[in-house]
């Protein structure tokens, strides 16, 4: 009788994100995310070869503002993480990992990883897909607009890796309603908060990482929004990812997670 | 082997009929529902746009006490609409998120079924009870504000058009029984897919949101409004442009939504009755 | 299994001083201190009564409010080091339905540490030894509930844990089912596991193992040998079932008897003494039998069985815990039978029972 050795943080980290990784792709909510990305592209590509008064350029933008920042770059991080450890807790599968040598960082950090991977992995697929459809037109284009579809889509990455830790810090807070706070928190403060009027916009992160992809202002009094950097921009999406996962990663470190108690 | 008999007594006080089962599990229903804190923060918030839209209305009277005909008469009817279409997106979307998208999956999950199906009720009037708790509480959150604002508007409208405001009230009813019945029947279909409430709610935001977005999408890059019929608020929409005779904004008129509403109810009980009729009772 | 992975620790134990758990005014646990060295060690109680608690505490899913626990000398709590030792097996009918068994079981190896290949001949080897090698390949999500219940129990031995916690392991299971597991829990004992299962039903207990803790409302109210603490039960009055074809004739010549101190009519044909004398009631009956030619069925002591140990501690135990409806009665713990607390246990005790006094007031 002799148990292996505790495993290392990387080990540890690789395992919970592998299995995380085999459940969302076994599971329905990768088609779900899968259709969404589908639908939008092929909205936007439909309507820039079936109408004729549509400029390339301008379907682009419109597509990337209401296909991805205001749809999908909510929608595959909610759908991958926001369920990551409330599941688990609410289906009572929790134990299983928690009686595990890998140790409760590498589980948050884990499964962390996998949804942020399978979120920005659609978001750059789509937003590949996207250019090549719109400019497959304009061959110049094509090329002429690819540092301004990079810039977009890394925009677009690094607002989805932040609501990737966001929906994993509220799913670790309040495993029994992550999804409900997670999807209020988005549609509030996220959502709402980069349609608000002026400098109140700043409170959220999409506004930011709009400033940083170059889109134009949109909502409310949009013109008295502040111009921010997109070095500043960057620096404050990164910033709140990391606290937003520090505090995940010390909720479940302390955590019980009783959710049905003995 | 000899079974014995551990006690048990038959219940030998009254029984309400079978009839009554309906209304019993409405009431169980409505606690259920009620039991979600997303359904109380929706119905508690939701008196704030009435608030402010009665409070407009005061303005408005105050204003045009002193400045006189200057002021333009209030379009009572697009008024009442407009905060029907708020109250859609900032509170019935919650109520239904909370209560009916995870309605049927809640009972998938904690395997309840047995609780009812072993007893007479019938899978029918399980689903009517899990969409009319969804309906009274939309509902209620359309129709009372509705009706304050109504009076309010008779209070400070012109007198001539005061008969008219009042008269608003049917089509207000009626727009608010079709909102909140369409939308109920649609998340507790959606809540029937899966025993996974995340599942279930996640699926429906996405059926409440994405095509709407899509619709948006289309509309905002070439102008074309026909993929709006793939987007249930924007259907409610339409329909509630009709009930209230405004001048609709594009070229979609109640006749090419209703179908699609019709169509969409009665899928949905059918689809969420087979799937309780062949769910497993005893688990 | 390569040899590299395999760590050596301390003696497999599990150790609890003072040990004490509430949810909110609910006190689950209280005051317990026990040692368990390796074996197969049965954890008694009725629904409601704290063992799941107690497993969860050993397990290092929950921290206690009072007192200590450790395993293998290690505080289990998101502690790795203690937890590499541990295997789980929940009592929730829980798993990830869209793996199949293989995989999931794999997954938890590789959650051990073990490389994917090793992880995957581990996870086959757990798999066949709980008689799943012809469904292994199959999602869990369709499994039975028995077949569900050995794929868990298999992922709670793959890594070869030194302290096996098993929380009602029997529960759904089908008579060749319980074979299998209580042949591998044998097994894991014999290899020098601490092996602590719980359950509510005695005769499970009685066919694996003479070593029982038994608790009632939170608290320990036994802790050792069946035999050992049915011994201490011999101070109080012993019962005989008799079944014959004339109970009350029987019982009106048995009246006269020396030591028996009262009878009861189950029904016309069966009839319990209470005697303070087993022995000299049991000849008794015989003799009388034979004289007034009466035709005897059977003649049995409840006594004898764990079911009337485990009924008459529980109803002895005075001071309410525990979670569920067992919860709800206080009565006491016969001294004789509770486990000495040593001079730790006993301060942490005073603080539990200070604390909830205050929770009460």
């Amino acid at each position: 009788m002799s148990a292996p050795s505790v495993p290392s943080l990387g080990v540890g980290i690789a395992a919970v994100f592998r299995l995380q990784l085999l459940r969302i792709w076994r599971g329905n909510k990768l088609r779900l995310g899968i259709i969404s990305t589908v639908m939008a592209i092929a909205a936007v590509g439909i309507t820039r070869y079936t109408s004729d008064t549509v400029v390339p350029s301008e379907a682009m933008e419109k597509g990337f503002t209401w296909g991805f920042f205001r749809m999908l770059v909510f929608l595959l991080p909610f759908l991958f993480t926001s369920g990551a450890i409330a599941e688990e807790v609410e289906n009572r599968t929790f134990p299983f990992l928690t009686a595990r040598p890998v140790g409760r960082f590498a589980i948050t950090t884990g499964k962390f990883a996998a949804g942020t991977l399978l979120s920005i992995g659609l978001l750059i697929i789509g937003a590949v897909l996207l250019h090549v459809i719109i400019y497959a037109a304009t061959p110049t284009a094509l090329f002429e607009q690819a540092a301004q579809t990079t810039k977009v889509t890394g925009a677009l990455v690094l607002v989805a890796i932040f609501y990737c830790a966001v929906c994993t810090m509220w799913g670790a807070l309040v495993p029994e309603a992550a999804g409900i706070v997670a999807a209020l928190y988005l549609a509030v403060v996220e959502f709402g908060g980069s349609l608000m009027p002026g400098v109140f916009r700043v409170v959220s992160m999409n506004f930011h990482a709009q400033e940083v992809a170059g889109m134009p202002k949109t909502g409310l009094m949009s013109t008295y929004a502040p111009d921010i950097s997109p070095a500043i921009g960057s620096a404050l999406i990164a910033f709140v990812t990391v606290a937003s996962l520090t505090i995940a990663a010390i909720v479940v470190q302390v955590s019980e997670y009783r959710f049905s108690k003995a | 082997m000899t079974v014995r008999d551990l006690g048990y007594r038959p219940y030998q006080g009254e029984r309400l009929p079978a009839s009554q089962n309906t209304r019993v599990m409405l009431r169980h229903a409505l606690r259920r529902a009620w039991g979600s804190w997303l359904v109380k923060i929706a119905l508690f918030l939701s008196w704030v746009p009435p608030v402010v839209a009665i409070a407009g209305i005061g303005i408005r009277f105050y204003i045009k006490s002193q400045a006189g005909d200057q002021v333009p008469p209030l379009d009572a009817p697009t008024y009442v609409h407009g905060l029907y279409i708020w109250q859609l997106w900032l509170f019935i979307s919650l109520i239904t998120l909370g209560a009916g998208a995870s309605a049927i999956a809640e009972d998938l999950n904690f395997k309840a079924f047995q609780f009812y199906f072993a007893k007479p009720v019938t899978p029918v009037q399980y689903l009517i009870s899990r969409i009319g708790a969804v309906s009274i509480l939309s509902f209620s959150i359309l129709v009372v504000p509705g009706t304050l604002l109504l009076i309010a508007i008779s209070g400070t409208i012109e007198p001539e058009l005061r008969l008219e405001s009042v008269a608003l009230i049917l089509p207000a009813v009626l727009h608010a029984a079709v909102i909140s019945v369409v939308l109920a029947i649609a998340s507790v279909t959606v809540s029937s897919f899966s025993k996974s409430r995340a599942f279930t709610m996640s699926g429906w935001i996405l059926v409440f949101l994405v095509p709407h977005v899509l619709a948006s999408i289309v509309f905002e890059v070439s102008d074309w409004p026909w993929l709006r019929l793939i987007s249930l608020p924007a259907l409610l929409e339409i329909v509630g442009d009709a009930v209230f005779k405004i001048e609709p904004s594009s070229d979609l008129r109640w006749f090419h939504a209703l179908p699609i509403l019709v169509a969409v109810c009665a899928g949905g009980l059918t689809l969420s009755h087979r799937r309780l009729r062949d769910a497993k009772v005893i688990t | 299994m390569s040899e590299k992975k395999k760590t050596k620790g301390t003696e497999p134990s599990v150790r609890a001083v003072g040990l004490s758990k509430w949810y909110g005014k609910v006190t689950a646990l209280q005051d317990v201190s026990l040692h368990l060295s390796p074996g197969i060690w049965g954890l008694l109680g009725p629904n409601g009564s704290g063992k799941t608690t107690f497993l969860r505490l050993a397990a290092g899913q929950i921290k206690p409010n009072l007192g200590e626990i450790q395993v293998c000398g290690v505080n289990p709590f998101a502690r790795p080091e203690a937890l590499r030792r541990i295997g789980l097996c929940p009592e929730a009918d829980a798993m990830y339905d869209e793996l199949t068994a293989h995989e999931f079981v794999t997954a938890m190896a590789r959650l051990s540490g073990y490389d994917k290949s090793e992880a995957a001949d581990r996870a086959k080897d757990a798999l066949v030894a709980f008689g799943l090698k012809d469904a292994m390949e199959r999602k869990v999500g369709g499994y039975s509930r028995g077949m569900r219940q050995r794929a868990k129990l298999a992922q709670s031995i793959v890594h070869d844990p030194d302290v096996l916690l098993l929380d009602e392991p029997l529960t759904g299971t089908d008579p060749t089912s319980r074979a299998v597991i209580l042949n591998q829990v044998r097994q894991r004992a014999d290899d020098g596991a601490v092996v602590l299962f719980s359950t509510h039903v005695l005769h499970e207990v009685e066919a694996l193992t003479e070593q029982v803790l038994l608790i009632a409302r939170g608290q320990l109210v036994a802790h050792g040998q069946v035999h050992e603490i049915r011994a201490l039960l011999e101070e109080h009055p012993h019962h005989i079932r008799v079944e014959c074809e004339d109970a009350r004739r029987l019982g009106a010549q048995l009246l006269a008897v020396e030591g028996v101190v009262g009878m009861r009519f189950l029904n016309a044909h069966c009839v319990e003494f209470e005697t303070r004398d087993p022995d000299s009631t049991y000849a008794a009956i015989a003799n009388v039998c034979v004289e007034q030619d009466l035709d005897l069925s059977s003649m049995t002591s409840p006594d004898a069985t764990l079911e009337a140990l485990f009924h008459y501690l529980v109803e002895h135990s005075t001071r309410g815990a525990g979670t569920g409806a067992d919860a709800a009665v206080g009565s006491a713990v016969p001294s004789a039978f509770r486990p000495k607390p040593d001079a730790r246990a006993a301060k942490a005790s005073a603080k539990a029972s200070a604390k909830s006094k205050g929770a009460n007031s």
